[in-house]
């Protein structure tokens, strides 16, 4: 917490402002810290029972611009204090951002008047806490919690101008997050704490006539793996190779979808399996992983049998929180192994009363997919006629059972004729299964992280034949 | 420009007001600046939660009853209606702050402002407020307008219904008022009247008020079958209103103590019970299977010899050695499960209830399947759950029961599927057992003979239960 880099940029805080707002060097609440706000908040509590404490605190920069310049810059702090109280089984909670004795205390005492909303229930006995071992996943850097505004503001600048000097213009934000998150729960019988910081970047570019638009973007708990000039001119030459589009007839076509593209789709079959419900794929006639009522596809082939979709908390590229809310350790767990389907995905009551195991699978959209190696422009060489696709938006699930999707192409789709890229085209709507995309792949690329904040995955390139557009698009 | 001598004055006097007129200026906005910051920033430090008191002349009448259930939930808090006999429980006022609130809140409407669906939660308004004397004015005042023998027929049924069913307290005088005047009503409808003795009826069995039940269960009887005429085409319905007049009659009985139970003993009680249920079918017109489908229905599962109690692992057994139920003690197999959790308190408390009445006169045997599971403590071995399961029931709830725990068999999926598919116990299939973790699980109580009196659900027919018990008890205590 002492970098140099830190202490330069609070160097020109007057010290009244430092007073005023607090030690910039303290941003984040320690577990010391949450620990005395939950035992002053159990000095406060009245009528007996157990207080609890959540405490979610954060410092967040961000800097958005648009049409080449910046629309808001902004340094924010917060403290989130989640103060429950359980009384004979029944249970109240309030959240305040105050943290000063008085606010407190008002918080203790809203949470114990809207415990009584709550049934009593003996039955919610406290029961022997269970013991878990949290796996070490890396989420913090010191480079995402130290950034300092001007050289965000110096990074944008860099970001703007290949733009700003190509005559486009450019919109987007460079968001950095770092976050102190713990839960004090005597029912959980551990304190646990982690920090974690968040960084993002996305950018589009856009033709000054509205004719071509490119987008790039990334995300990491990591700033340093952030590279924000590579996604300046991979927005830019994607904006410069768009411009113009032909119209071409929806219909099937061979597709090369781009990882972030690939996300999109991605998305909804894991909604299916990690769903956030007690009814696991079993019992859910409406889930795609089921086969018939009672039971699952789990064992039968599902997608294409290069591919593997793996969530390991674990992994150096995906950063996350290695703990749920109410305590459960994160654990890894191969959804598709080799086509194949291994796991599903269940909540922990679902898991306790069918598997008889006290962990369920969390349901994080947070996996690594691979299975190939190739490279796009393999893929673009072997294709005699086809679209490459950037990115999709606007899903929308049209059928649950068949993950039958729809939504446009933007930012960026390309025809592409005898092994090359031959036009920019305008965008299409697609009317298409995800399982039939990933039954239907002919190439695959190596994976690589996609710009999902909060949840990375790391995703490869796909191509896929028959891939089904429906309607042109005039929007560019 | 010419510029004369004395224009100067007034721009000396000027460029001397200018410098004093700016400094106020300046004063001014510093000083609103610095108020305006200040509010802003003790309105974010001094938060104060909001404890506003309702505004209940404001409220219309959905409001006022969201409000009343709302006020007596919170006055309710704490308490367990679980943990208290049904007769106890219905016949306990409403609280006061209930009764303030419901008073408070319906003073600002008059019966004549409201109408449709409103005039229901207003009359229910008046009843939680112990308005009952504009209760009674404001139902007269709409019989006198009542244009049809018919209308009012009904109009007294429904209110009838309405003092009696889920009525906290029940108001037996003002519903009896009212069934007066369906006497001297032409009888336009029939199930309308019907319904309305039968709830006045089932009301006081309910309140174990044999008084009540006494004088009201001829005439109840009576217009179910003047009903029973119009439905004597429906075999159906006609079965299952000879189902209804049994248990009617049945349970009236007991409620009574009129039951050949005390006097005659358990096979005179299954014997009348058979023929009541069997003649009260005939009566309809029906023979054959229906009449002994019926009649085995009316009995309630009784008659039957009990099979054994075979389990895994015992609990609190007084002898190691001899089959259960017991020969020679009258036994109440009850049936429950861990994961029913709070839904099966009533249900335990009704087993408390009947140990502390009847002591040692009663063995209750509690049958208790495994599950793999507890709480969240998975997966755990048959020995090892039993032993969570007895200091769950005998320590933790304190039952004071014969725990037989059932080794519940299962299969597992193979992987990846991995899970477990349990089989019912067989002694649940053969006891016909259901509603285990709902609550309302099934109850089998047992003579000294080892023949079925009774089987039924605690919840519901907790008070029938205890009445039979007593009267078992009775029987044994003058033939021994």
């Amino acid at each position: 917490m002492n970098s140099p880099r830190r202490r330069r940029d609070v160097a020109g805080v007057p010290s009244w402002l430092e007073r005023v707002f607090g030690d910039p060097e303290e941003r984040l609440l320690s577990l010391a810290d949450v620990e005395g706000l939950a035992a002053r908040a159990a000095a406060f509590a009245r009528g007996g029972g157990e207080t609890s404490l959540g405490a979610t605190s954060s410092w967040a920069g961000e800097l958005r611009w648009a049409l080449n310049r910046a629309t808001l810059a902004s340094d924010r702090r917060n403290h989130e204090l989640r103060v429950a109280r359980t009384i004979d089984g029944a249970r109240g909670g309030v959240v305040t951002n105050q943290i000063d004795d008085v606010s407190i205390e008002g918080a203790v005492r809203a949470a114990e008047r809207t415990l009584h909303y709550d049934r009593t229930n003996p039955e919610r006995i406290p029961d022997k806490p269970p013991r878990f071992d949290y796996p070490k996943t890396a989420i913090w850097s010191d480079a995402t919690s130290g950034q300092p505004a001007d050289e965000r503001a110096r990074g944008v600048q860099a970001i703007i101008a290949p733009a700003e000097q190509a005559g486009m213009v450019s919109f987007g934000f460079v968001a950095v997050q770092a976050t102190g998150h713990a839960i004090i729960d005597p029912a959980l019988g551990d304190s646990l704490y982690a920090r974690y910081t968040d960084a993002q970047c996305s950018l589009t570019v856009r033709d000054a006539k509205g004719m071509g638009s490119g987008w790039a973007g990334a995300s990491s708990y990591d700033w340093s793996r952030i590279d924000p000039h590579a996604l300046a001119q991979r927005a830019l030459q994607k904006c410069l190779a768009s411009r113009n589009p032909v119209t071409i007839e929806p219909g099937r076509y061979t597709v090369i979808l781009e990882p972030q593209a690939v996300h999109g789709l991605l998305r909804y079959v894991f909604a299916a399996a990690a769903p956030l419900t007690n009814r696991g794929a079993e019992h859910n006639p409406r889930n795609p992983f089921n086969l018939r009522d009672g039971m699952s596809k789990l064992g039968l082939q599902v997608t294409d049998s290069r591919l593997t979709i793996v969530h390991d908390p674990t992994d150096p590229d995906l950063g996350m929180v290695p703990f749920l809310d109410d305590g459960q350790p994160l654990r890894p767990i191969t959804y598709v192994d080799h086509g194949l389907l291994a796991n599903l995905s269940y909540m922990r009551d679902y898991a306790l009363r069918w598997l008889h195991e006290n962990l369920g699978f969390p349901g994080r959209l947070t996996y690594r997919m691979s299975g190939g190696s190739s490279t796009i422009d393999e893929m673009i060489s072997t294709t005699p006629r086809g679209l490459l696709v950037t990115r999709l938006s606007n899903i929308d699930v049209l059928d649950e059972r068949s993950t039958l999707l729809t939504g446009v192409t933007r930012d960026g789709l390309w025809l592409i004729e005898h092994g090359k890229i031959s036009k920019a085209v305008k965008n299409l709507r697609f009317t298409e299964s995800a399982l039939a995309v990933l039954n239907s792949i002919e190439m695959l690329g190596s994976p690589e992280p996609v710009f999902s904040p909060r949840e990375p995955a790391i995703v490869p390139p796909v191509k896929a034949r028959d891939f089904s557009f429906t309607a042109t698009i005039d929007a560019i | 420009m010419n510029t004369q001598v004395g224009d100067r004055a007034p721009v000396a006097e000027c460029s001397r007001a200018g410098p004093q007129r700016a400094r106020w200026w300046v004063l001014f906005h510093a000083a609103t600046l610095a108020l305006t910051t200040a509010l802003t920033c003790s309105a974010q430090t001094r938060f104060a939660w909001p404890t506003r008191a309702p505004a209940y002349d404001e409220y219309d009448l959905e409001q006022c009853s969201a409000a009343v259930r709302r006020v007596r939930q919170q006055a309710a808090w704490g308490s367990r209606p679980d943990t208290v006999p049904v007769p106890v429980l219905r016949r306990a006022p409403e609280p006061l702050v209930v009764v303030n609130t419901a008073r408070l809140c319906v003073s600002h409407d008059t019966a004549g402002a409201v109408g449709g669906t409103a005039y229901r939660t207003y009359m229910d308004l008046l009843l939680n407020g112990d308005l009952d004397s504009v209760y009674s004015r404001t139902i007269h005042d709409r019989l006198r307008k009542a244009t049809s023998s018919e209308d009012k027929t009904r109009q007294i049924a429904d209110a009838v219904l309405s003092l009696m069913q889920g009525r906290q307290p029940p108001r037996f005088a003002l519903a009896d008022a009212l069934a007066e005047q369906l006497d001297t009503l032409a009888p336009s409808d029939r199930e309308a009247r019907a319904n309305a003795f039968s709830g006045l009826l089932e009301t006081a069995i309910e309140l174990d008020d044999s008084a009540i039940v006494r004088r009201e269960r001829s005439r109840t009887l009576s217009a179910l079958n003047a009903m029973a005429a119009d439905v004597v085409s429906n075999p159906e319905m006609s079965g299952l209103l000879a189902l209804e007049m049994g248990y009617l009659s049945g349970a009236a009985q007991v409620v009574m103590g009129e039951s050949v139970l005390r006097v005659q003993g358990p096979e005179a009680y299954l014997d009348s019970l058979r023929h009541a249920i069997s003649t009260a079918v005939r009566h309809q017109g029906y023979a054959g299977t229906l009449v002994d489908s019926l009649a085995n229905m009316g009995l309630h599962g009784g008659g039957a010899l009990a099979p054994a109690v075979k389990a895994a692992f015992w609990f609190g057994r007084i002898d190691t050695s001899a089959a259960y139920p017991r020969k020679g003690v009258i036994s109440l197999i009850t049936f429950a499960d861990q994961r029913c959790g709070e839904n099966c308190y009533y249900a335990y408390n009704a087993v408390r209830r009947l140990k502390q009445r009847f002591g040692q006169a009663v063995e209750v045997i509690l049958v208790t399947p495994t599950a793999g599971y507890f709480r969240q403590r998975p997966p755990l071995e048959p020995a090892a759950e039993a032993e969570v399961l007895r200091w769950y029931f005998l320590d933790f709830l304190r039952l004071p029961v014969v725990l037989a725990v059932v080794n519940t068999d299962f299969q597992t999926a193979p992987a990846p599927d991995r899970r477990r598919f349990y089989e019912e116990p067989l002694l649940y299939r053969t006891y016909g057992v259901s509603g285990v973790l709902d609550g309302h699980s099934t109850c089998v109580l047992v003579t000294r003979d080892g023949l079925i009196l009774y089987r039924g659900d605690v919840v519901n027919d907790g008070v029938l239960m205890t009445h039979l018990v007593a009267d078992l008890v009775a029987f044994y205590a003058a033939h021994n």
